[in-house]
């Protein structure tokens, strides 16, 4: 779903930097403050659990298949700052090494999936725990991707407006929001479908493997 | 040092590359980065080539499109976003090789191993990860069922998140007995 480098105008992708690093900065002092000397080793190792997550596919119908953002289960489990950070983190190896998403983009990237995505992912989970774990935790799936989706349809949808030639000829992504927003958000709203379920099942499978561990031992 | 200016360099590199509207000035980028590349040029420009092409084929052909049913549209931008995106992404590429990511980052230790521990994890679970991918389809007669499909990808992602919490403990213990937090 993230952005690829070069359709942001830097109006835009240089003050969400600014943003961006206060924000890692506060993360990295808030999983600092909980976890002391593991931090770094929680960081690191749940970075490679977040990179290992988005190469996890699932199917949709008609016969295609996504692959996993994640952000939901990492944000629920151990808390939106962790998330926000080791998605950033997997945004940035990715940016780098695979040429997916991009460096220009990686500050909006991050704040849509990373903090958004696990805010509105903890916000679901706990507004609709009493209705049942399940319901909680497809909503916080669905919802993550949906909201992330959203938001990067509206950065992508401004750039007209924000950058253009003197004739009015686009300087970045060429579409307005009367585009973006549908053909990002409708698509993600039946991916995140599928993210949900497995958020869903993850859970619940962790959740069992506990269980029997504790009963044998 | 050398991998701190290369890295600032890279920085300005992004800034000029979507700060300059003219084509020929980015044109004249992607020549000098392309040339930098040396005999890296085949892998750096086949792999950015290969990173941007769905995307930005999306792009051209629904601006393109865009264009012919509503009248305007201009095959200057076309040229242009095509361009910048390769241009940023070879030179993304050519930096990711030349520099030594870990020296260039130096200035932050926690950053640095942050990164090595995260880059190093990453490695071990993409390993391991093709494992379970490979054993999935060696025992799988025929095509998958949806269920199977989902109750493999979600009972991956279960072992993987138990072996992470587990990684963590192990990781910090063994940073601890070389004295890591104490330096």
């Amino acid at each position: 779903m993230h952005i690829p480098d070069g359709f942001i105008s830097p109006k835009m992708y240089v003050p969400a930097y600014a943003v961006a690093a206060g924000l890692w900065a506060y993360a990295l002092r808030r999983v600092k403050d909980r976890l002391d000397e593991e931090a770094i080793p929680h960081v690191a190792v749940m970075t490679a659990l977040a990179f290992v997550l988005t190469m996890v596919t699932f199917p949709l119908p008609g016969g295609t298949s996504v692959h996993a953002v994640g952000v939901a289960l990492l944000a629920v489990l151990f808390g939106v700052w962790t998330a926000f950070l080791t998605l950033s983190l997997v945004l940035l190896l990715q940016a780098v090494l695979l040429g997916a998403g991009g460096v220009t983009s990686l500050p909006l990237n991050s704040l849509a999936l990373g903090l958004a995505g696990g805010a509105a992912a903890v916000g679901a989970f706990t507004a609709l725990r009493r209705l049942g774990e399940n319901v909680a935790l497809f909503a916080a799936g669905w919802l993550s991707i949906t909201v992330s989706a959203f938001l990067l349809a509206v950065a992508l949808g401004v750039q007209p407006a924000l950058a253009h030639a003197g004739d009015g000829t686009p300087l970045f992504f060429p579409f307005g929001p009367g585009v973006t927003i549908p053909a990002m958000v409708v698509p993600h709203a039946v991916v995140g479908i599928g993210e949900g379920l497995l958020t869903v099942m993850v859970y619940r499978f962790v959740m069992k493997r506990r269980e029997r561990r504790a009963h044998e031992g | 040092m050398r991998d701190r200016l290369a890295l600032a360099g890279y920085v300005c590199g992004v800034l000029l590359a979507t700060s300059i509207h003219d084509i020929r000035f980015l044109l004249g980028g992607l020549v000098a980065v392309l040339a930098l590349s040396g005999r890296d040029l085949p892998v750096v420009a086949r792999r950015a080539a290969l990173s941007i092409v769905v995307f930005n084929s999306i792009v051209t052909v629904a601006y393109v499109g865009a264009s012919l049913l509503r009248g305007g549209g201009s095959g200057y931008y076309v040229a242009l976003i095509n361009v910048r995106v390769f241009l940023l992404t070879s030179l993304t590429f050519l930096v990711a090789r030349r520099v030594n990511l870990w020296k260039a980052l130096a200035f932050s230790r926690t950053l640095t191993y942050v990164l090595a521990l995260a880059a190093t994890q990453t490695l071990t679970f993409r390993r391991l990860f093709e494992e379970f991918r490979m054993a999935f389809r060696s025992r799988s007669i025929g095509r998958p069922s949806v269920r199977d499909l989902y109750r493999h990808a979600a009972s991956t992602g279960a072992f993987f998140l138990d072996r992470s919490l587990e990684s963590v403990t192990e990781v910090a213990q063994a940073m601890k007995s070389r004295g890591f937090f104490r330096a």
